[in-house]
């Protein structure tokens, strides 16, 4: 679903197919709804919005037709449901263009003043190409919009001021003369655009225009307001009269002073406003500038949780590479606390966190450490030591005990803050509190009967939907009492909420206890069908799952957290935890953990069916939406000696682990799954080793992976699982042809395509069958025909929609896009490759189509693009650790720099790019690929690649009159290529040239061959080094 | 069987078994929820003439029929 505002109201479905809203009130209920996107609007607010101070007496009744109609357009209940006193539109916010517009402002102005004025221009820029016209111009006579309109329209053009006035700070004062010149226009009163103006003509050489357009400015502002212009408009007319040096445009960044750097931020946007904690977050920002580890501790529902997530917010600002949230409780196995990690920081390999870290600035979050006490304590002394730039916060019942810890005990709300924390949460649910002096009283002494703890207090304010105040105080009172044998005396603060939350379980029916006990199953929440497939039984129907537990979220006991389609039920650590007691207690924890093990194990038994079935976009997204119940699952199958689930689960789950790039925490799960005693079927047997077989080649372990999928075949075979072969036969295939053995990779190829011959032609065996046809035109050298059969694969795959086959194909059919000389094609293909990917949140393959789209963008003419492409590929698979990608991106930095006259760049990056073909990664990962000859990129070639490298290191040293260095770097990229069979990229061919006359003339001929034989010869970083 | 009657039949056992004070508290939460609805008042009225009943808990049945209450929890 997407709702634009900032233009004429369109919404588009979750298909992108245009919803048609007919009726003013309709259209304004959804632009009401959608400007509070995923948070409650009240009723009266509503009522007061669409009809005025004065509704009709039968309003209530409307403004529930109203929301019926609104549902039946939109095609779903879901989107629009009844919550508190009030209504919401559950979609994540970003599903609303107003949202991700100032979300992303936010984060360019983040990225601005964090130092990075790419980023921030590039983000300021998006955030503004959303505007479509005038925001909400159909209801600009609207009450409910006046102050909506004014605020956007306002921070469009301050943003837009800022992206200028960063775009002078990088020294593009020429471009932005003519933008500048558009809103001096068209805000003639407005002084920062005008001198921002100013400034831009000054550095253009255009002294003259800078003073005239003051002067202009000077007039406006005298005859339309009588004034003179303010004093920095003042100042800068004096600087520009006396060409004062500090307006000249800033030198370019030298190389080493801003290195690539990838900010990023996974702390979550808080739900609801914090109350009450500034002194606490000042003290802890401060304390924060002087240690590097920190960890909250107190008892359950004090706000740990909350107050690190806060801080860590506003560290990620000031952070270089941003804050990472590693949520620990949904783990069971302290084995799996550096892969959490891991997994959250995105990097591939958990044994070597620290190594990937490195000198990063970034903060990591453990949230909820108490039950992997031990764990999180020497993971956390590791990271410490080997990472200097890596700051720790933790939250616990206990501090982790290790040296440089700064344990900070969470205090419970003060007096003020409590009351004002219980009036906010009682608003929040629809209470409508009539707040008398008695009732003030009443509130206060409910907050200093809870000790001040904020659970507490949204537990209690929740009720008072139901209760009045005076009886909530007595009830509580009551409980308390009952606790203290009859004495007024307070309980230990631990007690204390453990009452609460007894009073709030009490007070809900039976069949409210029961989906709250079995909700806390889920370590990573669930959304209404897995809730219902799990929790339901035949005294809990179904049918009656989605309003039990929106009972539960009016109750403060279950949050609903947006997401992109439906959303998604989680509770607080505290409360999930006295749920799993209570449902040990009723006796049904084994029951509904086996249920939930199901469930997951039934998920990952449609992997093969997802493989090819038309379910696998659905199916993808869903394994990337459960992952960590699918570990809870799986933890709990292997605790249980459950052979059949744990092997379900891991062996399904293989393949989107291998396209993620999370291949270790795939082979985890696979080696716990095989330790399983109990008996499993052979099918389930069979698809866990098609798995291993997958990973462990990824992860270079090849010793039984033919054995494995051999086996994982005759058993197939035997039960006649076309699905499964079909799975299995492609990764059979596949692996023979990686790793460059290419008779066996053709004879089983040759078996894939007897086995599609055999299977009766559907689309999905249509576009399979090209697919090998094509990779049999590879291995054969007929790329006609190869090129042929995989376009053919391609329109067969995307017409069915297998975005994971449609990935692959796009990107070997860039490849002859690129060798065709169509770069502008290419670049459709690998950015519809890179969409597909991204929308599934795929990682493993991204990087390397990332650098090939900057490779064809940079062919197409585009470099600014190219330069951005190649830099988010860089990051990301630095921090996936996949060397070729690291290489191939560094190699097209350096081209890049080069034709852009950015030579100590261009140096800084071939040199690095170089370091790391010494190393031998890229080759060692490619080579096979390479001896294929397939290849039709040829950046994609490491050796020449390396020896694009050469050629800008050889370009370089002949300006600096290096003649022999000239000359021996292109004797060993001439070398490269020579032994690769590419020809010298067009892109370089101009420059390449001009150096080797640079270096004859230098040299005169004969010196020229001798050199150029010597690199020829030579072994690059020994004989053949340049040195800037 | 429906979650309203489901509480219903809930709300019955609880004043069988004599919980009036449990049955009260539920009570306001099912009138929060569905709205009021004399057959459970009536329900926990008959249960009150049968048990001996604390002076607290008669008052806070008033209350849960109190006008003011019902009007607080007047919401579409």
């Amino acid at each position: 679903m997407h709702i634009s505002l900032l233009g004429e109201l369109e919404v588009l479905d979750a298909e992108n197919r245009s919803v048609v809203l007919t009726g003013a009130k309709l259209r304004s209920l959804l632009v009401i709804l959608a400007l509070h996107a995923s948070r409650v609007v009240p009723a009266d607010e509503l009522i007061e919005a669409l009809w005025g101070q004065d509704p009709p007496l039968a309003v209530r009744n409307g403004v529930q037709g109203l929301v019926s109609k609104l549902r039946r357009a939109l095609g779903s209940t879901a989107l629009v449901v009844m919550r508190g006193g009030g209504y919401v539109l559950e979609v994540p916010p970003e599903a609303v263009d107003v949202h991700r517009y100032e979300s992303l402002v936010a984060e360019g102005r983040v990225a601005a003043a964090g130092g990075d004025p790419g980023r921030a221009i590039s983000l300021l820029a998006e955030a503004d190409a959303l505007w479509r016209g005038a925001v909400l111009a159909e209801f600009s006579y609207e009450e409910f919009a006046l102050a909506t309109i004014t605020r956007l329209s306002e921070l469009r053009l301050a943003a837009n001021e800022e992206r200028l006035e960063t775009e002078l700070q990088v020294g593009r004062h020429q471009g932005v003369i003519g933008e500048l010149e558009t809103l001096v226009d068209a805000h003639p009163l407005r002084e920062r655009p005008r001198g921002l103006l100013m400034i831009a003509l000054y550095r253009a050489g255009r002294q003259a225009d800078a003073l005239r357009t003051y002067q202009e400015g000077r007039h406006v502002l005298g005859d339309q307001l009588g004034l003179e212009p303010g004093p920095e408009l003042r100042q800068l007319e004096a600087a520009i009269l006396t060409q004062d040096p500090s307006l000249d445009a800033p030198a370019p960044a030298s190389p080493g002073t801003k290195p690539w750097t990838e900010h990023r931020s996974t702390i979550p946007e808080s739900l609801t406003p914090l109350v009450g904690r500034d002194q606490e977050l000042g003290d802890l920002t401060r304390l924060f500038d002087d240690c590097r580890f920190m960890t909250l501790v107190g008892p359950g529902g004090v706000g740990k949780t909350r107050l690190a997530l806060e801080v860590a917010r506003a560290q990620s600002r000031v952070l270089r590479h941003g804050a990472c949230l590693v949520e620990l409780a949904p783990l069971g196995d302290p084995a799996g606390l550096r892969a959490a990690i891991a997994f959250a920081l995105e990097l591939p390999d958990p044994k070597q966190l620290a190594t990937m870290i490195g000198e990063r600035d970034l903060l990591i979050v453990l949230d909820n450490c108490e039950h992997l006490i031990a764990s999180a304590a020497e993971v956390a002394e590791d990271l410490l030591r080997r990472c200097p730039g890596l700051r720790l916060l933790a939250t616990s019942r206990e501090g982790l005990r290790v040296s440089g810890e700064t344990i900070w005990p969470v205090p419970p709300l003060a007096a003020d803050a409590a009351v004002q924390l219980f009036l906010a949460r009682a608003q929040a649910v629809g209470s409508r509190l009539e707040l008398t002096d008695e009732v003030r009283l009443a509130i206060s002494e409910i907050c200093v009967r809870l000790d001040g703890l904020p659970l507490a207090i949204e537990l209690a304010a929740a009720r008072t939907r139901a209760f009045p105040v005076l009886q909530l105080l007595s009830r509580l009172n009551d409980r308390f009492r009952l606790l203290t044998g009859g004495s007024r005396n307070a309980l230990p603060r631990q007690q204390t909420l453990r009452a609460v939350v007894d009073w709030s379980y009490d007070l809900l029916f039976g069949d409210e206890q029961r989906v709250f006990e079995r909700l806390s199953v889920f370590p990573g929440g669930c959304d209404l069908a897995t809730a219902q497939a799990v929790c339901a039984d035949e005294d809990l129907p179904a049918a009656d799952l989605e309003d039990i537990i929106h009972a539960l979220i009016d109750k403060s006991l279950v949050i609903a957290l947006a997401k992109a389609t439906e959303p998604r039920f989680i509770q607080l650590q505290t409360l999930a935890q006295y749920g799993r007691e209570k449902l040990a207690e009723r006796g049904e924890s084994e029951r509904i953990r086996d249920a939930m093990a199901a469930h997951y194990a039934q998920l990952c038994s449609d992997s093969a069916a997802a493989y090819h079935g038309d379910q696998q976009r659905a199916w993808l997204t869903a394994i990337d939406q459960e992952r960590d119940n699918l570990r809870g699952a799986l933890e709990w199958a292997v605790a249980k000696n459950d052979a059949e689930t744990a092997l379900m689960i891991a062996g399904g789950a293989s393949w989107p682990h291998w396209l993620a790039g999370t291949m270790v925490e795939g082979k985890r799960w696979l080696d716990e799954a095989f330790t399983c005693a109990g008996a499993a079927s052979e099918t389930t047997k069979a698809l866990a080793l098609t798995g291993r077989a997958l990973i462990d080649f990824q992860v270079g372990q090849i010793e039984h992976v033919d054995a494995d999928l051999e086996t994982a075949l005759a058993i197939f075979r035997r039960h006649n699982d076309v699905a499964s072969i079909a799975l299995t036969y492609s990764f059979y295939a596949e692996v023979a042809a990686a790793r460059g053995d290419t008779d066996v990779g053709r004879s089983r190829r040759l078996e894939v395509l007897d086995f599609y011959a055999s299977q009766p032609d559907d689309p999905f065996v249509v576009a399979a069958r090209a697919y090998s046809q094509g990779k049999l035109g590879l291995l054969d050298g007929d790329l006609a025909e190869a090129e042929r059969r995989y376009r053919e694969a391609a329109d067969g795959f995307a017409k069915i929609d297998r975005p994971m086959m449609l990935s692959m194909c796009l990107g070997i059919v860039a490849d002859f896009d690129e060798r065709n000389g169509d770069y502008r094609a290419a670049i459709v293909a690998l950015e519809e490759a890179v969409t597909i990917n991204d929308t599934l949140g795929l990682k493993g393959f991204m990087g390397a189509l990332l650098a090939r789209l900057g490779w064809a963008l940079l062919q197409d003419g585009a470099p600014e693009r190219a330069e951005i492409t190649y830099k988010r590929a860089f990051e990301l698979a630095r921090r996936l650790n996949n060397a070729p990608v690291v290489f191939l991106s560094l190699t097209g930095l350096a081209v890049l720099h080069r034709l852009d006259d950015r030579d100590a760049d261009a140096v800084r990056a071939a040199t690095e790019a170089l370091e790391y073909y010494q190393a031998g990664g890229p080759r060692h990962r490619t080579g096979g690929r390479r001896r294929l000859s397939n290849r039709v990129d040829a950046l994609a070639d490491v050796q020449t690649a390396a020896a694009a490298c050469c050629g800008v290191l050889a370009g370089i040293a002949a300006t600096a009159d290096r003649g022999t260095e000239t000359a021996q770097l292109l004797g060993h990229a001439d070398r490269l290529r020579t032994d690769a069979g590419t020809p010298v990229p067009t892109l370089q061919r101009a420059d390449l040239d001009r150096t080797r006359e640079a270096a004859i003339a230098l040299l005169g001929h004969d010196a020229f061959l001798a050199a150029f034989a010597s690199g020829w010869q030579g072994q690059l970083g020994i004989d053949v080094v340049f040195s800037p | 069987m429906t979650r309203r009657q489901r509480q219903l039949d809930e709300l019955r056992c609880l004043c069988d078994d004599g919980a009036i004070g449990h049955a009260i508290d539920l009570a306001y939460e099912h009138f929060a929820e569905f709205g009021p609805d004399d057959g459970i008042a009536n329900l926990i009225a008959d249960a009150m003439e049968h048990t001996a009943v604390a002076s607290d808990i008669r008052r806070r049945f008033d209350e849960l029929l109190s006008p003011h209450q019902q009007s607080n929890r007047d919401q579409p």
